[in-house]
């Protein structure tokens, strides 16, 4: 056993056991981290095809290797299950602190079984770790639970991750809140911990991360800082965060508006961007160890909403309460905010289910009748914030929404499918990805479904002059074209899985930009952090055989390639107005880019279903065995 | 002339790189618990480091309430758990507490060094 790597907490909910167990070096070895070890435990604990919301499903979240140290931004922590939102392995991860307190006491993965008989949290204090009931906190709101619990605990500084309404209300996308602003946001991973009766976790670690050699891993993590607070993007996304980019997406005219229906000008993105939202900016903020505080601090003095007041408001939340939604007033965006953190639910799902909805109410598929009175009018922004409390408490139309854009419409019928861009079952960005090819291929194959994190490729959102002085030419990164893009995706849904794994924000990562901290950095602070002697190489084996043994998982539930093309407007209907009118999605290239990339994968070109000779290849064999035994697996290839 | 460290509240982001230089300064270790300048953070407005002076075995017994810019501040609350009377921060195997002794000499402490908006910074005193 690694003595630098922390123990696993395993409970289970229906007894009420709980038990400290070491990782073995095995799993450590091949999966070294974070989404790594969920991932491998999800493969062997979860029964494809279980009901996600029923007692069987197991809840993983594990923080990295590097958690709780200098090194920059290794505060994430990385959350899996099977999804309430799509049934196939959903995962999601969290920054701000609660990563580093798990490790400061001693613990590198939780893992919950069961259900419990009544509301519980979870009280790590340390080596005391204890069940605590819940009951007078269920029902409440994210920022009562947390101040309450700090309260009851007597620890002001103890970090939670708790769910809200929406989570007790099993919202298909109900999220997990860090602390009160932070959220791991996908796939319904707040749903999973309501249906185990779990309202919160609150840890308190007060001891120690060790390094296996000190000095090294100092200078090594010095030089990573400096790295970042050099690099191209910092000057920029250190003030602005992840919302600077948002009227660049409207320069390049793929800031989508009224489902994507139109794309928004750089005026209408200016009041809803950075732009907009820098008045009411009061400081820069960032997670534990980083150096980049993208994300900020803030307060609304003007309007109805004067007065209220929190933090973050990203490129991700602001797009799905404004933009997509015809709503170009900022002050309701934060004021949304603050509802979908308290009731803890996914804003892009939350949007992209509203998106939808209001299109449904636009083109006369559903009326007043079937809103309980409500108008869905673009742009009405009391209404979208009165549909977040209707939806977390699954109230009327609220709780027709609550399943997801997609079953909601499957519900309605009357062809209302078409309206809801989906893959996998899970929406999609709120940028509109068709004119950017790369990226719509990397919704294509994320593992999870529609989701932007794992893969997209930053090159596409370079002007031409801008990847002529990076990458030597204008070519690379094309926005525009298929070819060259299968490998593209892949590289960068490797180097996105290396964030995963160390559990190192990915906007500090190569991920994010060229120039920031790539696969050797992180290994060489690894190897000085734990005492091993991992290469590059190696590392990027674990990262493609994690990428791997997840779409492993998600075939033995039923996924293959008819499921890596994203339906709805986005990829059936051309951009209907701005600089890149016309463009579309040509289902024929995609097709080809796609077995492009399972080629480069090592996936079969006609299933999509990782190969044996690739499973081998990874140490997979047993997985191999499985698909094969199930018929997944093509015999002789 | 002697040194101090000046702190500018308003330019904090709250990263705790300076808690973890610290902590790693005295101890060789990361840890919040092991360092000698903490982070304090209301979740509103006000994020502020404190470096903690040499304490006593004395327990606390004020109770007063700080006001900075609009917020007023229970500053019981704010500073519990480092109150030296808390067995959490005192460094656990001596019993020993842990408190700011300007590293480096001539005085170059580590938090200032660490330090990546210039909240912390090393001035004559």
């Amino acid at each position: 056993m690694n003595q630098y790597i922390g123990k696993m907490l395993r409970v289970d909910l229906s007894t009420g056991e709980i038990s400290k167990e070491a990782l073995d070096d095995e799993l450590v070895q091949n999966y070294i981290g974070g989404r790594g070890f969920n991932s491998r435990l999800a493969y062997n604990e979860i029964k494809p095809g279980i009901d996600p919301l029923s007692p069987e499903n197991v809840l993983l979240m594990a923080a990295g290797p590097l958690g709780g140290t200098i090194a920059p931004a290794s505060n994430r922590l990385s959350i899996a299950a099977l999804s309430p939102q799509t049934g196939i392995l959903g995962y999601a991860n969290v920054g701000d602190s609660f990563a580093p307190s798990l490790r400061w006491a001693g613990y590198e993965q939780m893992v919950f079984t069961g259900k419990s008989p009544e509301p519980v949290y979870l009280w790590i204090d340390d080596d005391k770790v204890e069940l605590r009931t819940a009951k007078h906190l269920w029902g409440k709101g994210v920022h009562e639970t947390v101040h309450q619990i700090r309260k009851e605990l007597e620890s002001p500084e103890a970090t939670l991750l708790s769910i809200g309404p929406a989570g007790e209300n099993l919202v298909r996308f109900a999220c997990v809140v860090g602390n009160l602003h932070r959220a791991a946001g996908r796939c319904g991973m707040g749903a999973v911990m309501g249906s185990k009766n779990l309202k919160s976790i609150a840890v308190r670690g007060t001891g120690t991360v060790k390094v296996a050699r000190p000095q090294e891993f100092m200078k090594l993590a010095k030089a990573a800082h400096h790295k970042v607070k050099n690099s191209v993007l910092y000057p920029e996304f250190s003030i602005k965060g992840t919302s600077g980019m948002f009227v660049g997406h409207a320069r390049m005219g793929i800031a989508s508006v009224w489902n994507h229906q139109r794309v928004a000008t750089v005026e209408e993105i200016s009041k809803v961007g950075y732009e907009g939202q820098s008045q009411y900016f009061t400081r820069s903020l960032a997670c534990y160890s980083c150096s980049m505080h993208c994300s900020h601090r803030w307060a609304i003095s003007d309007g109805p909403y004067a007065g209220e007041k929190g933090s973050g408001m990203e490129y991700g939340v602001s797009v799905f309460l404004t933009s997509i939604l015809g709503n170009f007033y900022v002050p309701s965006a934060f004021k949304g905010l603050n509802l979908v953190n308290d009731y803890g639910m996914d804003t892009t799902e939350f949007g992209c289910a509203l998106a939808a909805a209001f299109e449904w109410y636009q083109k006369g598929i559903i009326t007043k009748e079937d809103t309980g009175g409500m108008a869905l009018e673009w742009g009405n922004y009391e209404t979208i914030l009165d549909l977040i409390g209707k939806i977390a408490r699954r109230e009327g139309f609220g709780d027709l929404l609550a399943e997801g854009a997609i079953r909601a419409a499957k519900v309605i019928g009357k062809g209302a499918e078409k309206f809801v861009t989906d893959c996998k079952g899970l929406s999609t960005h709120g940028a509109d990805m068709r004119s950017v090819k790369g990226t719509i291929l990397s919704l294509g194959i994320c593992n999870k479904g529609a989701d932007v994190m794992d893969a997209a490729p930053a090159a596409e959102f370079l002007s031409p002059e801008e990847r002529k002085h990076m990458f030597g030419s204008a070519d690379y990164g094309d926005p525009s074209k298929y070819t060259g893009k299968a490998r593209l995706v892949f590289d960068k849904g490797i180097d996105g899985m290396i964030g995963d794994i160390f559990q190192i924000c990915k906007f500090n990562t190569s991920w994010a930009w060229p120039g920031m901290l790539d696969a050797n950095e992180l290994v060489d602070m690894y190897n000085a952090a734990v005492c091993t002697s991992m290469t590059k190489e190696d590392v990027m084996m674990v990262a493609e055989r994690i990428h791997t043994l997840e779409r492993a998982f998600q075939a033995r539930s039923g996924i293959t390639k008819k499921d890596d093309f994203i339906k709805g407007p986005m990829t059936e209907e051309p951009v209907a107005d701005g600089p890149l009118k016309g463009e579309h999605v040509d289902p024929e290239k995609y097709r080809e880019a796609l077995e492009e990339y399972y080629e480069v994968a090592g996936w079969d070109k006609e299933t999509g279903v990782p190969t044996r000779a690739k499973l081998e290849k990874l140490g997979l064999g047993f997985v191999a065995d499985d698909l094969e035994r199930e018929g997944k697996l093509l015999v002789f290839r | 002339m002697s040194k101090r460290i000046k702190i500018d509240g308003s330019l904090c982001v709250g990263c705790g790189i300076c808690e973890l230089a610290c902590s790693f300064n005295k101890v060789g270790e990361f840890g919040r618990s092991r360092s000698a300048i903490r982070v304090f953070d209301n979740e509103e407005n006000d994020i502020f480091p404190v470096i903690i002076g040499q304490f006593t075995d004395v327990e606390c017994t004020a109770k007063v309430d700080v006001v900075i810019g609009k917020h007023e501040l229970d500053w019981c609350t704010m500073c519990r758990e480092s109150c030296p009377a808390k067995a959490a921060f005192k460094e656990l195997k001596n019993t020993a507490g842990i408190y700011c002794n300007m590293c480096g000499n001539p005085p170059d402490p580590q938090c200032v060094q660490w330090c990546p908006t210039g909240a912390l910074m090393l001035v004559e005193s």
